[in-house]
């Protein structure tokens, strides 16, 4: 094969579902390339069809998946034409993939070993012994030095970034001429992510298969790709070197998108893109992103763009004004602005103290009448937090990060310590007290689906804490219209059920139901971890906004460092449910002292960019 | 995105809408036939014919007649009302106790729930069947005994099944929300958890109605529900049973009356699970 | 394995069997009239029934009534019966083997056709076949088996085909021939239900497993459907299967009263019936006891099989 030519090529693929009597489409003319010894990473938000086009190139696609176009070409052939038989001559073959959920891509009954060794077995005829010498090869080329009992164990005995591990060495065993990896790190704590994407990076000199990485994570992918494209509702919007599509996109959604990613270097402002992706089928008759673009003019509205080459970076982009930088002047930066870090406030007492806080769990009973070990979740954590401050939180999960939070509001049993909002013992309150606390402290949860009580409507919800306080029914609409507003939702809203909003839009209803007592703290756990980016930085920017606004303070809970150095004044870093370290943000993050902090750190992808 | 992982993911839905539709009419059907035999039947049910007993069906006597030549249509539709009632009634019955039971234990967790859970699981081990005939030991034989204990034998399965999804709804974030506000534990129960297992109940709710008549009907064939002469249809089976050898005709009636009920309520409630894709009693879909 | 999992098994099964007992002694005295006026009747004089009530044990408090019958049943002591005189327990035993038998062959008959059917339904989900399956098994669980049975009898127990014997029973030692046929109408009845049921859970249980993402890594690996379906999802399936097994056989049980009734076999569902119909308490409570320890057993031994294929519960 000569050294130019790809190994897998996507030729037009066109491919629409068919749900119901309707046929909605999914991509539209996508044509990329893969090549030896190079990784392509594919971005994309939610619905943009990146998981669809990659198990369309393994043609593992729904009953009712229709290939309306285009063909992928693999050695001269178009997998999509391929029967079962001659796919499973390929696949785990020539063509390998690795998984979003390692947990659940392996089979919970058989050893890990021998799910390796199968598909040694399967495709280059290994005997036993021979499979097994490998499979013991390939356990030590990802680093599992103990291959041994990895080759005996099963998924359940092995921690979540082993695991991947196994699937990246079952995907390698037979040398592939392509991987494919889905969301390879999303499931993954921070520091194993780190890992992982550096097992990816460094095995490139073993491993010459053309590459696909698909991911939502622009940092990730940024850290690993030579190549990118942006993918958003099923078109193709931007194609070329990461260092051109990272430094020089002429492509709206692609900077706007940039825009949006929140960096460890630095607090800036964070511009979101306003709007949802549009999923109406009659969408490819004219810009994709039309809606939502800055820079949309009439021509945008009428014509859908083809893309354009602009050879000068080494980039294809899709917008009618790819080769007219001067008419992209409007977008947001790649490189938004720094701001300032916040002073730091001259305090006098402050809003929230904790005092050696610990909080533990019985693990819940099993045999009947031994009970459970107790386990601390929480150990000895202190901080202290002023009015109108923002503290972060870090921790990966298990840190006890959302025990705090909890406990703080009263709902863990087994607490010890002090907890003192505005200077009073909240275990001790009064009646009168504890409505008032109730009404000044509010949480924010992540998941905007479960935090909702889907059988209620945007009404109910975020005018319950009124009545529940006490507060006569006119007065309480009046109020949810007015914070309503401020979080960017109309009154069209208040009989709509969740089910019917988007992630976006039922966070801003959460932070509505937050606000609406205007508290004097809002506790906000990972409040945009499940949002897409562009989302992601809408949200922020609203949470600040309103702090300016009302005045309260927020303790932030995260596990990504990027989000936090958006929004923090104080970071906190938890590990196992101890302090690490608390500082004030920028010396955090540019000089921090407790080498946890640093390993976060460093583990944390980050588009590459300078200001 | 699950639509990927199932390649085989076919038009699902379609089949669904056929048992829904199919289940609703037979137990519309059902239900009318009862109500149309509680104002009329073409003959009185305990009308006695003795010159035409056990006759196969015929112009005046649909159904044919039974061994003491009563008009088996017309006592087919007077009994109905009987199974129907205690169907319903069953079935209230068991969600009336199972339900709270269900919201209490699924939300305190504890020992509370242990220790009930381990009653439930006992009460699980002895057929649905086998609990109502030990009820009646205690309480004697006759409808509402029927009733009574049928209804106290489907509440453990009740219980077990909307706990699981008082479970699922109690791990959501918003039932938190709802602590943290400082909601009452009732108000969280029956007003939060409550509305979101809705879909559960109706669904169990409908497929228990026709096994609670099934089991009414078994009850009444061996003798320990309705007594003779009236009108049930198990009673009716088991008198035709008796004289099966010479006639098979009057079991025709109230087999065919049972189990069309039976079914229209099952295809019902399982076309409804389908629709509202939900779990079954082992969790799955 | 994990001894202390299995051992923690039993022992939650003999808790429920404990419970079970405190509320099967709790129904059989729920009404307000005792079993003595019962069996003496209505025209009992005062010490009649005064005397009757000492011999039974009833005057004493009803919490030593229970430890008494507890330890009665620990040791194997039934009571004796009131209706037939006998010691019950020998009466019990009598027709649990025969019950045992009906049950264990509809067992076997059933997963035969149910386990098979219920895989090749799950497998080609949404075709004709599938369909077919399921509506087949919709319409079985919703016949009841006393329609099921007289219609059986007509078919094959009467004129013109006149197969089988339409009620009663022999002795397996006295002529096997003649048992199996008295055996085979009752198996066939209970095996339409629980073939109905076993089937559209063994559907459902397959359908779970074939959606999951260890079954499209193995797709993806490229094993052929067959092997895939084998090795990766038998297994996993299996473990659900044999859950329902047990459920079901819990099932069986409720099924078994009908059927033997209707066909007068001696086992225990007749016995039931016959002791709940005469009050004879003592015959309710052993046979009711009897069952439910069946059910409790068949429950420990699917959760054996469960560790068994599943290392992950057996090393807890």
């Amino acid at each position: 094969m000569a050294a130019n030519e790809p190994v897998i090529a996507v030729e037009n693929l066109s491919l629409s579902f068919q749900v119901g009597g309707e046929r909605l489409p999914a991509l539209k003319e996508l044509s990329l390339s893969l090549h030896r010894d190079e990784i392509l990473g594919l971005v994309g938000e939610s619905g943009s069809g990146k998981s669809t086009a990659l198990f369309a190139i393994m043609n593992y696609l729904p009953e009712n998946a229709v290939v309306e176009a285009g063909a992928i070409r693999y050695r001269g052939v178009d997998l999509l034409e391929q029967d079962r038989a001659a796919l499973d001559r390929i696949r785990g073959n020539r063509l390998a993939m690795v998984y979003q959920d390692p947990g659940a891509a392996l089979n919970p009954s058989i050893p890990l070993g021998r799910q390796i060794a199968e598909a040694l077995e399967r495709h280059l005829g290994l005997a036993g012994g021979q499979a097994r010498r490998r499979t013991l090869e390939l356990l030590r080329l990802v680093q599992l030095e103990d291959a041994e009992r990895v080759y005996a164990a099963y998924p359940h005995q092995l921690s979540g970034g082993m695991r991947q591990r196994v699937v990246i060495a079952m995907a390698l065993s037979c040398d592939p001429d392509a991987l494919l990896m889905d969301e390879p790190t999303t499931a993954l704590d921070v520091i194993v992510q780190g890992h992982v994407l550096e097992l990816v990076r460094r095995l490139r000199s073993e491993v010459h298969a053309a590459t696909l990485f698909v991911s939502h994570d622009i940092g990730a992918v940024a850290k690993l790709a030579d190549r990118i494209g942006v993918l958003y509702a099923g078109e193709l919007m931007e194609l070329g070197s990461a260092e051109a599509v990272l430094r020089h996109s002429r492509n709206p959604y692609t900077r706007g998108l940039l825009a949006a990613v929140p960096r460890i270097s630095g607090r800036a402002r964070l511009q979101g893109i306003p709007g949802t992706a549009s999923r109406a089928p009659s969408r490819f008759a004219h810009c994709v992103f039309a809606d939502r673009c800055p820079a949309v003019a009439a021509i945008c509205r009428a014509e859908r763009p083809a893309l354009i080459e602009i050879p000068s970076h080494g980039l294809r982009s899709r917008c009618h004004f790819a080769a007219q930088p001067e008419k992209l002047a409007g977008l947001p930066r790649a490189h938004p602005a720094a701001t300032a870090d916040a002073a730091a406030s001259g305090g006098s007492r402050p809003l929230l103290e904790v005092r050696g806080l610990s909080v533990a769990y019985r693990r819940p009973a099993k045999f009947l009448g031994r009970r459970g070990e107790v386990v601390a979740a929480v150990r000895n954590v202190s901080f202290r937090l002023m009015r109108e401050r923002v503290l972060g939180i870090v921790g990966e999960s298990g840190s006890g990060k959302s025990t705090i939070a909890r406990a703080i509001l009263r709902l863990e049993p087994r607490t010890q310590g002090e907890i003192l909002f505005e200077g009073r013992n909240i275990f001790a309150l009064d009646a009168a007290a504890l409505r008032r606390f109730r009404r000044s402290v509010q949480i924010v949860f992540q998941n905007p689906m479960s935090s909702l009580n889907p059988r209620k409507t945007i009404a109910e919800l975020v005018g319950r804490p009124l009545l529940l306080d006490g507060v006569p029914a006119r007065k309480a609409q009046e109020r949810v219209l007015a914070v309503l507003d401020s979080v960017g939702l109309g009154a069209a809203y208040l009989d709509r059920l969740p089910r019917q909003l988007s992630g976006g839009e039922r966070q801003r209803v959460a932070l509505a139901r937050a606000f609406v007592t205007n508290p004097a703290l809002v506790i906000l756990d990972e409040p945009t971890t499940a949002l897409d980016v562009s989302v992601q930085a809408t949200i922020l920017e609203l949470l600040l906004a309103q702090r300016r606004r009302l005045g309260c303070a927020y303790l932030f809970i995260s596990h990504d460092l990027a989000v936090v150095r958006q929004v923090a004044d104080e970071v906190l870093v938890l590990r196992h449910g101890e302090v690490q370290e608390v500082g004030p943000v920028a010396t955090m993050f540019e000089a921090p002292a407790h080498s946890y902090t640093r390993a976060l750190l460093a583990a944390v992808p980050s588009p590459v960019l300078s200001a | 995105m699950t639509a990927l992982s199932t390649p085989m993911a076919g038009p699902r839905r379609r089949r669904g809408a056929r048992y829904l539709e199919i289940g609703l009419a037979l137990t519309l059907a059902a239900i009318a036939a009862s109500l149309l035999g509680l104002v009329y039947t073409p003959y009185a049910p305990s009308q006695v014919d003795l010159l035409h007993r056990l006759a196969p069906p015929s112009l005046a006597h649909v159904f044919g007649t039974d061994r003491f030549g009563r008009d088996v249509l017309s006592r087919v539709l007077a009994g109905g009302w009987r199974s129907l009632v205690l169907g319903f009634g069953a079935t209230g019955l068991g969600l009336a106790i199972g339900l709270p039971i269900a919201l209490a234990t699924g939300y305190y967790r504890g020992y509370l729930d242990q220790i009930v859970m381990r009653f439930i699981d006992a009460l699980l081990s002895i057929p649905t069947l086998v609990f109502a005939l030990l009820i009646i030991v205690g309480l004697g034989v006759g409808e509402p005994q029927a009733i009574l204990a049928l209804g106290i034998a489907a509440s453990p399965k009740f219980v077990r099944i909307i706990r699981g999804a008082v479970i699922d709804a109690a791990s959501q974030d918003y039932v938190v929300a709802a602590k943290a506000r400082g909601e009452r534990d009732l108000y969280i129960q029956y007003r939060e958890l409550l509305p979101n297992v809705l879909p559960p109940i109706i669904v169990e709710g409908s497929v228990n109605i026709g096994f609670a008549v099934m089991g009414g009907a078994a009850l009444s064939y061996l003798g320990l529900g309705t007594q003779p002469p009236h009108a049930d249809w198990g009673v009716m089976i088991n008198e035709a049973q008796q004289y099966i050898s010479v006639s098979f005709w009057p079991l025709l009636g109230p087999a065919a009356a049972i189990c069309l009920s039976i079914i229209g309520f099952n295809l019902f409630g399982e076309g409804l699970r389908d629709r509202l894709h939900l779990r079954d009693s082992l969790g799955r879909e | 394995m994990g001894v202390a999992y299995l051992a923690r098994r039993v022992f939650y099964g003999l808790i429920s069997l404990l419970i079970l007992s405190a509320i099967i002694f709790v129904c059989t005295h729920l009404l307000p009239g005792d079993a003595a006026s019962a069996i003496l009747g209505e025209a009992a004089t005062p010490e009649a029934l005064a005397t009757l009530r000492a011999r039974l044990g009833l005057d004493q408090p009803v919490l030593l009534q229970f430890a008494h019958w507890l330890g009665g049943m620990v040791t194997g002591d039934f009571g004796v019966s009131a209706t037939l005189n006998q010691p019950a327990g020998a009466i019990i035993a009598g027709r649990f083997f025969n019950s045992l038998a009906l049950a264990l062959g509809t067992i076997i008959v059933a997963a035969a056709l149910a386990i098979p059917l219920g895989v090749v339904a799950a497998v080609k989900r949404g075709s004709r076949l599938d369909g077919a399956i399921l509506t087949a098994s919709y319409v079985g669980i919703s016949i009841p088996d006393f329609i099921i049975a007289p219609v059986l009898i007509i078919l094959l127990a009467m004129p013109p085909l006149n197969l089988f014997p339409s009620s009663g029973f022999v002795a397996l030692g006295i002529s096997p021939g003649d048992w199996l046929a008295h055996t085979i109408l009752p198996v066939i009845a209970l095996t339409f239900v629980l073939t109905a049921h076993l089937l559209r859970q063994t559907r459902s249980g397959m359908l779970d497993v074939l959606a999951s993402d260890y079954i499209r890594t193995a797709r993806l690996k490229g094993l052929p459907e067959s092997l895939v379906l084998w090795r990766h999802g038998l297994r996993n399936g299996l473990t659900t299967t044999i859950t329902v097994l047990a459920l079901d056989i819990g099932y069986l049980m409720g099924s078994i009263v009908i059927v033997e009734e209707i066909f007068a076999y001696p086992g225990l569902g007749r016995l039931i019936v016959y002791a709940v119909a005469n009050r004879d308490i003592p015959l309710v409570q052993g046979t009711a006891l009897v069952i439910g320890a069946v059910y409790v057993a068949a429950n420990i031994l699917a959760d054996f099989a469960h560790a068994l294929l599943n290392p992950r519960l057996a090393q807890q």
